[in-house]
C-alpha cells in the first residue's frame, strides 16, 4: 500500500505539472453516417476551423452514449453532423453543440440550451426577395408546425415587413396536402415548398406539380432536385460553405470560454431554375439573381 | 388462483393485449416507411434506417477503469419500471433479495456486498440513511431519471463512503426547445396496483424548468403489502451570460405501507410503516478559462420514518412497539476540473453536518439515539494518457466525524490494445461508514479489478471483469457482528447488435466469499447475502417504424445458503414488457404499454417465510407525450 501511495503522489504531481498545454481533441465530431454530403461539409468545416478533431460515426454502432463519450473525452465543443447525430448530442450540456446538415435544426424549434449550429435553409428574407423580384405578392405554404413551425414564424414576420402575404395551410399527415393545396386556388401567386417531411413526400410532389400547372403558379423550392418534378425555381444550399460557416462559429466558440452556441441560417445559396417551366409561366428572373 | 370479476376481466384483457402486441411484433419484418423526401433532396437520406450500413457493434468501448453500467431514461421506459428496484433487477451483478409490491421494502446487493455499503445519490444528494447506511430502491421513482451510473466495487476515492459501489442517479433537464411540454402516464394492474405520473418541462429564454410528480398505490400484491407513495421533484435552471449554469432543485416523497405480515417463529405480526423525505439542492457550474471549470453545490435533506409494530392475535392487532427515526443532512462542496481527456485533474472539497435521532414512542417513550456530527473531505483525481495507456489515479481524505478519519486511494489504468479491444484494471482501498448506533469503527475494503471490453467478434460486444475484494471489519445486518472476508469472482456481460429489431443481452456473475479468519467459505445466512451465481438475460425488441418496443428479461440467483436457511431460489424470474405507439410518426400519439411480471411465479428471496416474491401479475397502461 505504501508503494501505491508513493506512485499516486508521483502521478498527481505529474498531472498538476502537465495538465497544460492540452493535447486531446478540441472538437468531437459526432457524425450520423459516412455520407458524401457530410464529407463535403466537413471539408468546409476543416478549412475554417483549426481545432483538433476526433470523429465518432454513429452508424458504426448500434448504440452510442454521447453524454458518456463527452464526459470521457472532454472535448471543448461537439459538432453534430446530421439529424441522428444532433438528436444524440442534445443531452450534452457542459460544452456547446454545433449542428450541421440537420433538418431538425432551427426549422421546427428555435435554438435551445447548449445546442445551435447552421440550418439547412437561408433566412426567410432570401426567399421573399426572390418572390418580390419575380412579382409575386401572395405566397402559399403547406406545412406541418411540428416540423417547420419555427421557420414559418420567422417567415411570417419577414413577409409582414416586405409586404408579401403568406397563405398558410397546416397539415398533420401527407394525405392532407393535396386538399390543403386545392384550398389555395385563386388565393396565391406562387407556392413556397419547405423541407417539411409531412407536407413534402414522394407522393405529395405530384400534387404540388399539378397545382402549379393547373393554376399557373410557380413552385419555389429548396432543392434543385425538384425542378425535374415541375418546380420553377430552387434556392440550393452550398454544403461546403455550410461547413465553413459552422467552422467559423466553432472557432468563435473555442476562443471565448463560456460562449453559447447560436443558430445561424445558411448564408450562401444558389438559384436554379427550370427554364421550360418559367417560360411557360411567363416568369422573368432578373439577371442579378442568377 | 382465483380472481374477483374485475381482476378476471383485467386478466383476460392482459392476455388479449399481449397477443395483439406480439402479432404486431411479428409483422414488423415488413418493409418500413419510405425515406424522408426533403432529407433525400438535400443528400442526407443515407442516415435513414433503410440506407444506413449495418451496425458493426452494439456500443463503443469505454475508457473508464472501473466496472460501470449505465442505464438511460430510454432503457427505463422500455422496462415500464415503477421504481429503481425494477431497474436494478435487470443489471448484471446486482441481486434483489425480494421484489414484491412496488415501493415496499427491498434489499439489494452488488457482487455480494450488501446495500448498506452501496452509496446511492440523486443529483449528488445522498439517499442512504444514517442508521443503517442504506438506501431503499423501492422509494426512488423513475419518471424523473435521465441516467443511472452504477459503479461496482469500492469507489471511496471519488465518492466517500462507498465500500460496495455507487448508484449515481442524474435527473432530467429542462426541454429547452419549447415553452412547455410533458408526459401524462397511467397504469393499472392486479390488486389495483396503479402508477400515475405527470411530467412538465420547458424553457423561456435563459430559464428552463423540469417538474415531475406522481402516485404509486396498491392494495398489496402480497399480504400486508398495501402501499401508497406520493412523490414530486423538480428543478429550475438558469443560464447566465458568462456560460454559467445555476440549478435549483427539490424532491420529496411520502410513503405509507403495511410492511410485514407473516409468522415468525409461530408468532403472527402486523406492521405498518411510513417514510417521508424532503430535499433541496443548489448547483452552479461555470467555465473559468479554457479547460477549467468550477462547480459549486449545496443541499439540505430531512428524512423521517415511523414503524408501528403489532402482534396479531386472534385477528386483533395488539400494539407492540411504535418507533420513529428523524434524520437531517446539510452540506456544501466546491470542485475545480482542469485539463482534457489526455491529462486532467479534478480537485475539490466538501463539508457536511448530519443528525440522526431514533426513539421509541410507545408503549413507553425511550430515546435510543440522538447524535449529530460534522464531516469534511478533500479529494483529487485525474487522468494521464501516454500513447494507448491511460492511468487514472485518485485520492480522498475523509474526516468522517462519526468514526476515524480515512484516506481512500485508487489507481486505475486502461490500455487500448486494438481499435476494438480495451483492457482495464484498477486497485483501490476504501471504507464504509458504521451505523451510528453501532460502537465499532469504519469498515475497510481493498479491491483489485481487471477486465476487458471488446468488439472484435462481429455484431457482439462483450465485457469481462475479475474482482477481488478484501473486506475487513465489515458489519453484518442480521447478527450485528463484524467479519473479515475475502470475496472474489468474475462477471461477464454481452450484447448483440440488433437484427430485425431484436437484440440479446446477458450477464453472469460468479462470487466466492471466504472468511479470512477461519478460511471457510461464507454462505448466505441471516443477513449475510453472498450469492454464488447470478444470471441476467434479456431479449430486446425495437421497431421504430411500427412504434413497437419490447423486452423479455430474466433473472436467476443461486444463494449458496447454509442448510435450513429461509432463502429460496426456484427458477428464473421472467418479466415481459411491451409498448406500442399507436401512430409511430405522430409526435402526439399515445403509447400503450403492458407488463407481465414474474411470468412463471418463481421465487427469489432470502426469507421465504416473510418476504416471498409476488407471483405472476399483469398491468397495462397508456402514456402520452404532449
Amino acid at each position: 500500500m505504501e508503494l501505491l501511495m508513493r506512485a499516486l503522489r508521483y502521478l498527481v504531481a505529474l498531472l498538476v505539472l502537465g495538465a497544460l498545454p492540452a493535447r486531446a481533441a478540441d472538437i468531437l465530431v459526432v457524425q450520423s453516417s459516412r455520407s458524401a454530403a457530410y464529407e463535403e461539409s466537413l471539408r468546409g468545416f476543416r478549412s475554417a476551423c483549426k481545432g483538433t478533431v476526433q470523429t465518432l460515426v454513429l452508424s458504426d454502432y448500434a448504440e452510442v452514449d454521447v453524454v458518456r463519450v463527452v464526459k470521457e473525452e472532454q472535448p471543448r465543443l461537439v459538432l453534430a453532423v446530421g439529424d441522428a447525430a444532433l438528436a444524440a448530442s442534445r443531452k450534452v450540456d457542459r460544452v456547446p453543440v454545433v449542428g450541421l446538415l440537420a433538418l431538425s435544426l432551427n426549422l421546427a424549434k428555435g435554438p435551445a440550451g447548449s445546442v445551435g449550429g447552421v440550418g439547412v435553409l437561408p433566412a426567410p428574407e432570401r426567399y421573399l426577395e426572390l418572390f418580390k423580384a419575380i412579382g409575386v405578392r401572395r405566397v402559399g405554404i403547406v406545412h406541418d408546425p411540428a416540423r417547420t413551425g419555427h421557420y414559418l414564424k420567422r417567415a411570417r414576420a419577414a413577409a409582414h415587413q416586405s409586404g408579401i402575404t403568406l397563405v398558410v395551410r397546416e397539415v398533420r399527415s401527407p394525405k392532407e396536402t393535396a386538399a390543403r393545396l386545392e384550398q389555395m386556388q385563386d388565393a396565391v401567386d406562387a407556392l413556397w415548398m419547405l423541407p417539411d417531411g409531412t407536407a413534402v413526400t414522394a407522393e405529395t410532389l405530384e400534387a404540388f406539380s399539378r397545382f402549379s400547372l393547373r393554376h399557373k403558379v410557380p413552385v419555389v423550392t429548396f432543392s434543385e432536385q425538384y425542378l425535374a418534378k415541375g418546380a420553377a425555381m430552387s434556392l440550393d444550399i452550398d454544403r461546403t460553405d455550410l461547413g465553413r460557416q459552422a467552422g467559423e462559429l466553432a472557432t468563435v466558440l473555442l476562443a471565448h470560454v463560456g460562449a453559447r452556441s447560436m443558430a445561424l441560417d445558411a448564408r450562401k445559396v444558389r438559384l436554379h431554375a427550370n427554364d421550360t417551366v418559367t417560360r411557360n409561366l411567363g416568369l422573368e428572373i432578373p439577371a442579378e439573381l442568377r | 388462483m382465483r380472481y374477483t370479476p374485475g381482476e378476471d376481466l383485467l386478466h383476460k384483457f392482459s392476455h388479449l393485449l399481449l397477443l395483439v402486441l406480439l402479432a404486431c411484433s411479428l409483422c414488423s419484418v415488413a418493409p418500413g416507411y419510405a425515406a424522408d423526401a426533403p432529407a433525400s433532396a438535400l443528400g442526407l437520406d443515407n442516415e435513414t434506417p433503410e440506407a444506413a450500413p449495418v451496425a458493426r457493434s452494439p456500443r463503443p468501448a469505454s475508457k473508464i477503469a472501473e466496472n460501470v453500467t449505465v442505464v438511460t431514461a430510454d432503457d427505463i421506459a422500455r422496462l415500464n419500471a415503477h421504481t429503481l428496484a425494477d431497474v436494478l433487477q435487470t443489471i448484471p451483478g446486482i441481486q434483489l433479495d425480494y421484489l414484491r409490491t412496488p415501493t415496499t421494502f427491498t434489499f439489494f446487493g452488488i457482487q455480494g456486498t450488501h446495500n448498506t455499503t452501496v452509496l446511492v445519490l440523486v443529483d449528488g444528494v445522498r439517499q442512504n440513511d444514517f442508521q443503517l447506511d442504506m438506501a431503499e430502491p423501492g422509494l426512488i421513482p423513475v419518471q424523473q431519471i435521465e441516467r443511472i451510473e452504477i459503479v461496482k466495487g469500492a469507489a471511496s476515492a471519488a465518492w466517500g463512503s462507498a465500500l460496495g459501489g455507487v448508484i449515481n442517479i442524474v435527473t432530467k433537464s429542462p426541454d429547452w426547445e419549447r415553452p412547455s411540454g410533458g408526459l401524462l402516464s397511467g397504469s393499472i394492474g392486479r390488486r389495483a396496483t396503479a402508477d400515475s405520473r405527470l411530467e412538465l418541462s420547458g424553457a423561456a429564454g435563459s430559464i428552463g424548468y423540469y417538474l415531475a410528480g406522481g402516485n404509486i398505490r396498491s392494495d398489496g400484491l402480497r399480504p400486508n403489502n398495501g402501499t401508497e407513495l406520493n412523490h414530486a421533484s423538480g428543478k429550475v435552471v438558469w443560464r447566465d451570460s458568462a456560460g454559467g449554469v445555476l440549478t435549483v432543485g427539490g424532491a420529496g416523497y411520502n410513503n405509507h405501507h403495511g410492511m410485514d405480515e407473516g409468522t415468525t417463529g409461530g408468532w403472527p405480526v402486523h406492521d405498518d410503516a411510513s417514510r417521508s423525505l424532503a430535499s433541496g439542492s443548489l448547483k452552479y457550474t461555470r467555465p473559468l478559462a479554457e479547460r477549467l471549470t468550477l462547480d459549486l453545490d449545496g443541499y439540505a435533506l430531512d428524512r423521517m420514518g415511523e414503524a408501528d409494530l403489532n402482534d396479531r392475535i386472534a385477528g386483533e392487532n395488539l400494539p407492540y412497539r411504535y418507533t420513529r427515526v428523524n434524520e437531517s443532512s446539510r452540506g456544501a462542496g466546491a470542485r475545480l476540473s482542469w485539463g482534457d481527456s489526455s491529462r486532467n485533474l479534478v480537485a475539490g472539497a466538501e463539508f457536511g453536518h448530519d443528525r440522526t435521532k431514533s426513539e421509541q414512542i410507545a408503549p413507553t417513550s425511550v430515546l435510543w439515539f440522538d447524535r449529530d456530527w460534522n464531516r469534511w473531505a478533500a479529494y483529487a483525481n485525474g487522468t494521464l494518457s501516454i500513447g494507448r495507456v491511460t492511468v487514472l489515479p485518485g485520492v480522498r481524505f475523509d474526516h468522517t466525524g462519526i468514526a476515524s478519519d480515512y484516506t481512500s486511494v485508487t489507481l486505475g489504468a486502461t490500455w487500448q490494445a486494438t481499435g476494438k479491444t480495451l483492457l482495464r484494471a484498477y486497485g483501490a482501498r476504501g471504507y464504509g461508514l458504521p451505523s451510528p448506533v453501532q460502537k465499532h469503527d469504519l469498515m475497510h475494503v481493498s479491491t483489485l479489478q481487471a477486465g476487458f471490453e471488446s468488439e472484435e467478434l462481429p455484431f457482439l460486444w462483450i465485457k469481462g471483469t475479475y474482482f477481488f475484494n478484501r473486506l475487513r471489519d465489515i458489519e453484518l445486518v442480521g447478527p450485528g457482528t463484524l467479519s473479515n472476508q475475502d470475496r472474489q469472482g468474475f462477471e461477464m456481460e454481452g450484447r448483440t447488435a440488433p437484427w430485425l429489431g431484436l437484440s440479446l443481452t446477458a450477464g453472469y456473475t460468479f462470487t466466492y466469499a471466504r472468511d479470512a479468519d477461519s478460511g471457510t467459505r461464507v454462505k448466505t445466512a441471516n443477513g449475510q447475502v453472498v450469492p454464488s451465481h447470478l444470471l441476467k438475460m434479456g431479449i430486446l425488441y425495437d421497431e421504430a417504424d411500427l412504434g413497437v418496443r419490447g423486452a423479455l428479461t430474466g433473472s436467476h440467483v443461486v444463494w449458496n445458503a447454509v442448510e435450513g436457511d429461509l432463502s429460496a431460489s426456484r427458477g428464473m424470474v421472467w418479466d415481459l414488457h411491451l409498448s406500442w405507439k399507436v401512430k409511430p410518426q405522430a409526435e402526439l400519439s399515445p403509447v400503450l404499454f403492458f407488463s407481465g411480471r414474474n411470468l412463471f411465479s418463481n421465487v427469489q428471496t432470502t426469507d421465504a417465510e416473510l418476504y416471498v416474491n409476488t407471483p405472476r401479475w399483469f398491468e397495462g397502461g397508456v402514456r402520452w407525450n404532449f
